[in-house]
């Protein structure tokens, strides 16, 4: 039994990055019905960003995911501005395959900058392990989980309460209403990237440091495990990805401790097509019919 | 010119047509697979393990290879007859993804370090041979009734629904046909190789393809044709031979194509009647 709680502690440590990708995959699909290909590489390129930070200015481990937020942020709001919005209205593909083409060039550079070899962090965060009745967290797990729930929690705040959270909420809503009374679309997209972004970006760096690795084709699973997790929660539902996360998480490292952890991929892609079979609203569904 | 082994340029060309035309054949009828590496996995593996271990002849070996990819494909198509557009390439992202991790833990084929003993039955000549066979089939199939049913969907499965188009069958149709040809280019591809890992069968290579189509034309199958011509030359002849400190930039380069292509050509280079101007000019019907 130390073992289950053990490892379910471990996954939702983990889970609580993966749901930092996903709010961004939900909120980019909700918010300007775009299916975001290379948020996963976003994702990539904020672990990179906090390293370098890490590695050229010896700034500590919080300034490190600041950076790599920041950095994600702008590669995002690039991502946007050169290869989404010059395409043409009304393609509803179109942008998708454009998306597909960034991943593939955010890879290769990332690939050519980091020479192909998995780069680490050096100690900046002192690990010191607990022990609560047999199960033992560490200092960087609880840092994790922390952070990630904070920026959740902001998040909230930020959609709920503020005046750009309004606005995104009703061009979520119905983009055609939201310029008829004023919102500026354009302004609430770069919004919508730039969180969506950060977030990924903050979760690179957690990530980064939990594995302690940094790689180019770390993008590609968590981007998979990103989409998982958007369909677990709900297209569009930013509280259903903060969830579905934590579940992916748990029940990922949960199948690792008990069954062959090889299949461990397999895993997030089996629950993503029986989601998709079963029930392809989600668990905090909204209705399909808003988007085909 | 260049030092190049054309033979194998225009080999390889030719699979990579046959994949292309496999994508394009389910992207007829609306459907947008991702999965089509996996596909070719199948078939690419099926058609190797049986000529080395069983003794099978090349091409009955190619046929069971793309009859294992069709049946697969079909069983993938009974959930995405409820789903398109985004959630249907999901769902076949994860098949690929399922697909390759098959294979990786799957013993008898090697695993992760690949299969390999083929023989190397692909030629160029039957490369080619099934590519001018592929395009007889997809001109036909373009006139007939199956096509026509593909097109409607493609076009508004509502309205063909209306139109009394049985919309399941003519899915199935689509995915197991598309799965089929990918199966068959997988057992040319791995007897031209000659040896093969999980990892060659990923995602990324289901996306060139893809990248083949979109960049041709992908509503005609001269499109997938003309767009791997096009992009394979390209690669062979400019591509591979730039390199920035020791990096290809070939990814990067097909990575920009189809950006610009998606903001400036959506449709793809060639419309749906590309030898329009050899004709006299059509009234319009």
């Amino acid at each position: 039994m130390i073992l289950f709680f053990q490892q379910l502690v471990n996954g939702l440590m983990l889970g609580s990055t993966y749901s930092l990708v996903a709010i961004g995959y939900t909120l980019i699909l909700g918010t300007l019905n775009l299916l975001h290909f290379a948020h996963g590489e976003v994702f990539m390129m904020g672990a990179f960003f906090g390293l370098l930070m890490v590695l050229f200015w010896k700034v500590n481990f919080y300034v490190a995911i600041l950076g790599g937020m920041l950095g994600a942020a702008l590669v995002g709001i690039l991502v946007e501005v050169l290869a989404v919005r010059p395409i043409k209205k009304g393609q509803h593909l179109a942008p998708l395959i454009s998306t597909i083409g960034v991943t593939i060039i955010l890879q290769e550079a990332a690939h050519y900058f980091s020479g192909g070899e998995p780069l680490s962090f050096p100690e900046t965060v002192t690990v010191t392990n607990f022990d609560l009745g047999g199960i033992r967290i560490n200092s960087v797990q609880i840092t994790i989980f922390a952070i990630s729930v904070l920026l959740m929690f902001v998040l909230h705040l930020f959609v709920k309460n503020t005046k750009m959270g309004k606005a995104m909420r009703a061009t979520a809503e119905s983009p055609t209403t939201a310029t008829l009374l004023g919102i500026s679309v354009n302004q609430v997209t770069i919004a919508t990237f730039f969180i969506a972004s950060a977030l990924a970006g903050a979760s690179g760096v957690l990530v980064g440091l939990s594995y302690n690795a940094v790689t180019p084709g770390m993008g590609v699973p968590m981007a998979i495990k990103g989409f998982a997790i958007m369909l677990l929660g709900g297209l569009g539902n930013i509280y259903g990805a903060m969830i579905g996360g934590l579940i992916v998480g748990g029940v990922e490292i949960l199948s690792v401790g008990y069954l062959a952890s090889s299949y461990r991929d397999a895993f997030t892609f089996g629950l993503m097509i029986l989601i998709l079979i079963f029930r392809p609203s989600g668990i905090l569904g909204v209705s399909l019919s808003k988007r085909a | 010119m260049l030092n190049l082994d054309w033979a194998t340029v225009f080999l390889a060309m030719g699979i990579h047509i046959i994949m292309a035309l496999s994508f394009y054949l389910a992207y007829s009828c609306g459907l947008i697979s991702i999965a089509q590496a996996g596909f070719m996995a199948i078939g690419a593996y099926l058609a190797s393990w049986m000529p080395v271990n069983e003794g099978w002849e090349f091409y009955s070996a190619c046929l069971l290879g793309g009859g294992a990819a069709a049946v697969v494909g079909t069983l993938a198509a009974l959930p995405a007859l409820r789903i398109r557009g985004i959630y249907l390439l999901l769902l076949t992202l994860g098949l690929n993804e399922i697909i390759i991790v098959f294979f990786y833990n799957f013993e008898p084929t090697g695993g992760a370090e690949g299969f390999y003993g083929m023989k190397g039955y692909t030629q160029n000549w039957n490369v080619w041979l099934l590519v001018a066979v592929l395009l007889f089939f997809f001109d036909r199939l373009e006139r007939s009734r199956v096509g026509r049913a593909f097109e409607a969907v493609h076009a508004d499965e509502e309205a063909a629904d209306l139109m009394g188009v049985n919309l399941t069958t003519t899915k199935l149709q689509a995915f197991a046909l598309s799965a089929f040809i990918a199966g068959i280019g997988g057992a040319f591809w791995a007897h031209f190789t000659r040896a093969m890992e999980p990892v060659n069968f990923n995602v990324f290579v289901s996306i060139e393809f893809i990248i083949f189509v979109f960049v041709g034309g992908m509503r005609t199958y001269w499109g997938a044709v003309a767009g791997t011509v096009l992009l394979t030359l390209l690669d062979e002849v400019v591509l591979r031979n730039i390199t920035i400190a020791g990096v290809e930039l070939r990814g990067m380069a097909f990575g920009a194509i189809l950006v610009l292509m998606m903001i400036f050509r959506p449709e793809g280079l060639l419309n749906r009647d590309p030898f329009r101007f050899l004709r006299k000019r059509r009234a319009a019907a």
